[in-house]
């Protein structure tokens, strides 16, 4: 079943409600090659070409869900949304980046999505579009399962406010090449805001705010100067992130699980340390 | 006694062949049309379910593209649909109905190897040959859409196809070699061409593509079209695939923690 058309796609969902979406195909056929998953029908996402594109809508971008990680990789995207092209180019091999979709990784809420905590960090908002009409939710509300997807709704697209300022993500994996991340720090600033905002993917379930840390770091910057910041003051709100999106080690931090937690809030802290240097400079 | 042995043997036999009972197969089925390599090729009554990858083998008995993982990690099932390089495991086979699919054996036209694949062997990237067709497949990708890749463009495309046995020097030149190859040949067939050296450096190999170059970003929609009308040598940038990508975000990066693509294939091989 391939609908040309949104409506269309909704339309047949809710002629057949056990039928799986499918935009990419790749965290869902892994499910299926592994066993886990026998669909009852498929309905296929990637003849909708309103859903592969994006256009700007007064200070924001409009992005499709079908947009692909290795379109969002390109430089014309990366130009307006530099994290999010990175997330993309980093996500995976080509093979997987021509294929997986911006819709998918939100839909899929895979805990080590690329592109989740950089839409965590830039506050984007998705539309829902199921047969009562469309509606707005925050990206975060989605994820946290706050206000999960409906039945017999579709991710139709994803709405990006427009920063024009420095972003990074930055992600540490288990092996070279492109992996799954085991964390990643995505940080943006928000220079009319003032505000500095961090999210931390895959060290839990959903992206993680450190939003007294985000305070925090916001108040130590120079905004009207060079945007400088102490050193120090970086490597502190490192560690402030670290301590808070992963959890005290329990037990013996010299081995065991407990030097597994220390090793990775370790790696948060340099993630996030980094980014917020490479944002600043 | 034996009354009750019949009658429950007569049991058993219905409900295996009649109601749905347990091992009964209620999975939908789907026919449908694959246009593989230019041909149509029917798939009758397959599970929705199936793969690209398991129709292309299974049903098609088209045993070029390998499978390896399953979850589109290791590159040895990958084909072009659409034109785009995809992992086979990972597409649904029903829905790639109207697609056009290139498989390895598309590569091989009347039989004889195409340039990419005689270049792999000639290279020594070729010893077990299990990643060796999606390596092709990815080695034309690449070429189709960068005509002078660097070896940081050749590694990144190369990234996502893993081979246990020759460690990709192999497979590096054998992509530099067939660039340069294809290059020459590029240059004969215009005559009226300034003379370029061979190895050229990409801005001094702009050839008569006049119109062209205003194309590369209007590429992404109707990419399968414009890719087969162009001549191979048409398109050209200055960096290659993406004309003006930020070459630093790759170089900058911190080597520790953050690992990008290229940095992927191993070290020279221990020689020494």
């Amino acid at each position: 079943m391939l609908p040309s058309s949104l409506d269309e796609a909704v339309t047949a969902l809710a002629a057949a409600p056990a039928a799986v979406p499918v935009a990419g195909g790749t965290d869902l056929m892994g499910a299926v090659n592994a066993g886990l998953l026998r669909p009852m029908a498929l309905i296929g996402l990637g003849r909708i070409n309103e859903l592969r594109g994006w256009q700007y809508q007064d200070g924001s971008a409009q992005l499709g869900a079908g947009l692909t990680h290795a379109r969002m990789g390109r430089p014309d995207f990366a130009a307006l949304m530099p994290a999010l092209a990175a997330a993309a180019r980093t996500a995976g091999p080509p093979q997987v980046r021509n294929a997986g979709t911006l819709g998918g990784n939100i839909v899929t809420a895979d805990p080590a999505g690329d592109t989740l905590p950089v839409l965590a960090a830039l506050e984007a908002t998705v539309t829902l579009v199921g047969p009562e009409g469309a509606r707005e939710v925050p990206v975060s509300h989605l994820l946290t399962g706050l206000d999960p997807l409906r039945g017999g709704e579709l991710l139709g697209y994803v709405r990006i406010p427009l920063l024009h300022a420095p972003q990074v993500f930055l992600k540490s994996t288990n092996r070279t090449g492109p992996a799954r991340a085991n964390a990643s720090v995505a940080l943006v600033l928000d220079p009319a805001r003032r505000a500095v905002r961090c999210a931390v993917g895959a060290v839990a379930p959903v992206p993680l705010r450190p939003l007294e840390a985000e305070q925090w770091v916001s108040g130590c910057i120079d905004w009207d100067g060079d945007r400088a910041i102490d050193p120090a003051a970086a490597a502190a709100f490192g560690e402030y992130v670290a301590s808070a999106c992963v959890p005290d080690p329990l037990g013996d931090p010299d081995g065991g699980a407990g030097a597994a937690v220390a090793r990775l809030r370790r790696t948060v802290a340099v993630l996030a340390r980094r980014a917020l240097g490479r944002a600043l400079t | 006694m034996t009354d009750f042995l019949a009658s429950s043997a007569i049991t058993t036999t219905t409900t295996a062949h009649g109601l749905p009972g347990f091992g009964a197969d209620e999975s939908p089925r789907a026919t449908y049309t694959l246009r593989v390599n230019g041909v149509d090729r029917p798939v009758t009554d397959a599970w929705i379910g199936e793969s690209l990858l398991y129709v292309l083998r299974e049903r098609l008995g088209l045993a070029g593209a390998k499978g390896g993982c399953d979850q589109g990690e290791c590159g040895a099932c990958s084909v072009q649909v659409d034109g785009q390089l995809t992992a086979a495991c990972l597409v649904p086979a029903a829905l790639a109905a109207d697609s056009e699919i290139r498989t390895v054996e598309g590569l091989a036209a009347d039989g004889t190897a195409s340039d990419v694949q005689r270049a792999l062997a000639e290279h020594g990237a070729v010893q077990c040959g299990y990643c060796v067709p999606g390596l092709a497949m990815a080695v034309h990708d690449l070429l189709e859409r960068n005509h002078q890749p660097t070896d940081l463009e050749s590694r990144e495309a190369l990234c996502g196809n893993l081979c246990r046995c020759t460690g990709y020097r192999g497979a590096l030149a054998a992509v530099q070699a067939v660039a340069e190859a294809r290059a020459e040949e590029a240059e004969e067939e215009p005559a009226a061409e300034a003379p370029a050296p061979a190895q050229a450096p990409v801005q001094a190999h702009a050839p008569a593509s006049v119109e062209l170059p205003q194309q590369q970003h209007a590429q992404q929609p109707q990419h399968t079209q414009q890719r087969q009308a162009q001549p191979q040598y048409a398109y050209q940038s200055t960096t290659g695939a993406y004309p003006d990508a930020p070459q630093q975000d790759y170089q900058a990066a911190d080597p520790g923690l953050y690992v990008l693509p290229h940095q992927q294939t191993p070290a020279p091989e221990a020689g020494a």
